[in-house]
């Protein structure tokens, strides 16, 4: 061997999955690391740290220390009226809300999609509101929704219809939440659902002409079919979105004075219920308990849509 | 059914793609459009399929006059270049599809399942895929997509089979396979067909006829044989022909056709004048008279392509494939005079 000539290292090899050939370096670790401690940091480690304070029975935020271990945070969580409030009208958004908005945005994007002129300036009109902050939307419809000046009122008032305390009544406030969180989703969803629908070969819709299909039939038989995964993949992402949301119970209840989703938390969501225990009552380990209940929900109800959606979703 | 198309014309903006195109396609024929890329071909198969406005002219299927028809009320089957398969459908769901949205022409009423069922086995087999009926069609290969596309096309019993480009995404040999089984189709269901290519080949091997076109303008009809044998002009004589036809400029007169450098060929002609002549490959035969140096030996197993330089121009011929000739070999060759074509210099218009 001669001098000066460094002893090279062999290489480790590895064999991939589709049999390709991988170099096993500890070199990789150091391309790695960033986005892992991003992650660790503001991802693993606080996931870890709320499953933590959920099992205090008495956690103080700014000294991180808590008392007493055990279920006691759950018990009182689940013992909670305003929870079980919050689970519903959650619930409402999900099973009102959702469906309304993604049958609206599909209606909307099917119709943006055929049509011939200012299809740009219609789509861009169509997708701004998902551009403007949903407080400042907020604060529109907390006057359009007014009970004497909103012309929500006004226009139910055509129609012989008598004013409705939109904003105030607890037994409204929830279908006020509903109205706001189909108008805000639609934007998102009409874009998800115009990409779709720009991905299908329009040689497809030529053969169906071709073929005799009525335009009815078409839409059902050809252009529903191969935007199943669209479907899907916004039901997923959508039912995350809305079973999160926050923004807008903050944006049409929450006054300066009072902290509370609407009179009594009458418009309250799980997500607010979180917040609210966090910020406004200082009680952690109780949000604490409330996130990790909720995100056993949301897992479940994810799982639930994998395995029904292999059936009538069309991947080719 | 007849097809006849009269100065049909199609403006996109200021372009002509389609400049009055007066034609008549035959009862039962398979008629090749042939033409470079951009040559309005495909645009004149999509008036056809009325999946494009006509800007002037008229289209008759028979005595119907279908101009301003919808797709559907033409009754026409389309083979797309990408085949345009429904991806989610099995290939039976694919061919019964057409079969689902009209009404059966023997009972007036729609289709019942058990004839559709017939139908799709009916059509399957006359394009040999019954064993793949429920595979989807991503599960098939471009061949095997082909067949769906054509069966599809067929199962309604189309007046006129429409074939754009259809063997374009096909590999060398499926190809030659793929077109020799279109034209079996053709003949067992003598449906009046129109094939759309860029493939003077493909055109030459399977058409009862074959129209080339160039930026819009019909060149000339004829079946493939007469097109080859005897060009309308020089567009025409280029455009058919593997290896192309080769080119000389010559003056002919006194008896003598001279080359630029002074080159006599031993051709006689009454013309006298500045020419463009055209020289087929296989115009070239051995014999005595010009004494050519190779440039260029190509083998193709049953024959080779040989290349020599006359007053500077390259010519290509064909050698039989006997005895193996190499670049910088000296050969003698005489001209078959029915292989040569003589062009005017300016409009390359054929003058003999």
């Amino acid at each position: 061997m001669k001098t000066g000539e460094k002893k090279k290292r062999k290489p480790r090899l590895l064999t991939g999955k589709n049999g390709e050939l991988l170099v096993a370096s500890p070199k990789a670790w150091l391309y790695l690391l960033p986005p892992l401690i991003i992650f660790v940091l503001f991802v693993f480690y606080p996931m870890l740290a709320v499953l933590r304070t959920a099992f205090y029975e008495k956690y103080v935020y700014i000294i991180s220390k808590g008392t007493g271990f055990g279920l006691a945070s759950f018990k009182y969580v689940l013992g909670d009226k305003t929870f079980w409030l919050a689970c519903k009208n959650t619930g409402i958004l999900i099973l009102v809300a959702l469906p309304a908005t993604v049958i609206l945005s599909l209606a909307i994007a099917l119709m943006l999609n055929s049509i011939k002129q200012l299809q740009g300036l219609f789509q861009t009109l169509f997708f701004t509101p998902y551009v403007t902050s949903t407080v400042a939307i907020g604060t529109v419809f907390y006057t359009l929704f007014h009970s004497q000046h909103g012309y929500i009122n006004y226009f139910l008032g055509l129609f012989g219809i008598d004013p409705v305390a939109w904003l105030t009544d607890s037994s409204k406030v929830i279908w006020a939440l509903c109205i706001f969180c189909i108008w805000n989703g639609l934007a998102f969803k009409i874009v998800l659902f115009l990409a779709g629908l720009q991905k299908i070969d329009k040689k497809v819709y030529q053969a169906a002409k071709i073929d005799c299909a009525k335009p009815g039939k078409t839409l059902f038989r050809i252009t529903l079919p191969l935007l199943s995964p669209t479907f899907f993949m916004v039901i997923i992402v959508s039912v995350i979105y809305v079973a999160r949301t926050y923004n807008e119970v903050f944006a049409l209840f929450t006054s300066v004075n009072s902290q509370t989703a609407g009179s009594g938390n009458c418009a309250i969501t799980i997500a607010y219920y979180i917040y609210y225990y966090f910020f406004v009552r200082g009680e952690v380990n109780y949000a604490a308990a409330a996130a990790v209940l909720f995100l056993i929900v949301i897992m479940s109800l994810t799982i639930l849509q994998r395995v029904i959606s292999r059936k009538f979703v069309h991947y080719y | 059914m007849k097809i006849v198309l009269k100065d049909l014309t199609k403006r996109f903006d200021d372009a002509v793609a389609v400049d009055r195109l007066n034609l008549t396609f035959e009862d039962g024929e398979l008629t090749g459009l042939l033409g470079p890329s951009g040559c309005g071909k495909s645009t004149t198969l999509y008036m056809l399929a009325g999946l494009e406005n006509v800007t002037e002219g008229e289209i008759w299927f028979g005595e119907q006059n279908v101009t301003a028809a919808m797709p559907e009320e033409r009754n026409i089957g389309l083979v797309f270049q990408n085949y345009a398969l429904y991806p989610h459908m099995t290939v039976a769901d694919n061919i019964a599809f057409p079969l689902t949205n009209i009404r059966n022409p023997a009972t007036g009423k729609r289709y019942t399942r058990e004839e559709i069922r017939e139908e799709v086995q009916r059509t399957a087999k006359l394009v040999q895929i019954e064993e793949y009926l429920r595979r989807k069609p991503g599960q098939l290969s471009g061949g095997q997509q082909q067949r769906v596309a054509i069966a599809r096309a067929l199962v309604k019993k189309p007046k006129v089979l429409l074939l754009d480009e259809p063997l374009s995404n096909l590999d060398a040999r499926l190809r030659i396979e793929m077109r020799q089984e279109i034209r079996r189709i053709q003949q067992e269901t003598k449906v009046t067909t129109i094939f759309v290519t860029h493939d003077q080949e493909e055109a030459m091997s399977i058409t009862d006829r074959i129209v080339l076109m160039k930026k819009g303008v019909v060149q000339q009809i004829a079946p493939a044989h007469e097109m080859y044998m005897n060009p309308c002009n020089e567009f025409v004589a280029s455009f058919l022909g593997n290896p192309m036809i080769s080119y000389l400029s010559v003056r002919a007169g006194e008896g003598r056709i001279a080359l630029e450098d002074g080159t006599s060929l031993p051709l006689e002609t009454g013309l006298s004048g500045s020419y463009r002549l055209g020289i087929r490959p296989e115009a070239w035969v051995p014999g005595d008279g010009l004494r050519v140096t190779l440039t260029r030996v190509e083998q193709r197993g049953q024959d080779q392509i040989i290349e020599f330089a006359l007053a500077g121009q390259k010519i290509k011929a064909i050698a039989d494939a006997a005895t193996v000739l190499r670049a910088g070999d000296s050969i003698s060759l005489t001209l078959r005079e029915n292989r040569c074509y003589f062009f005017d210099e300016k409009t390359g218009a054929r003058v003999r």
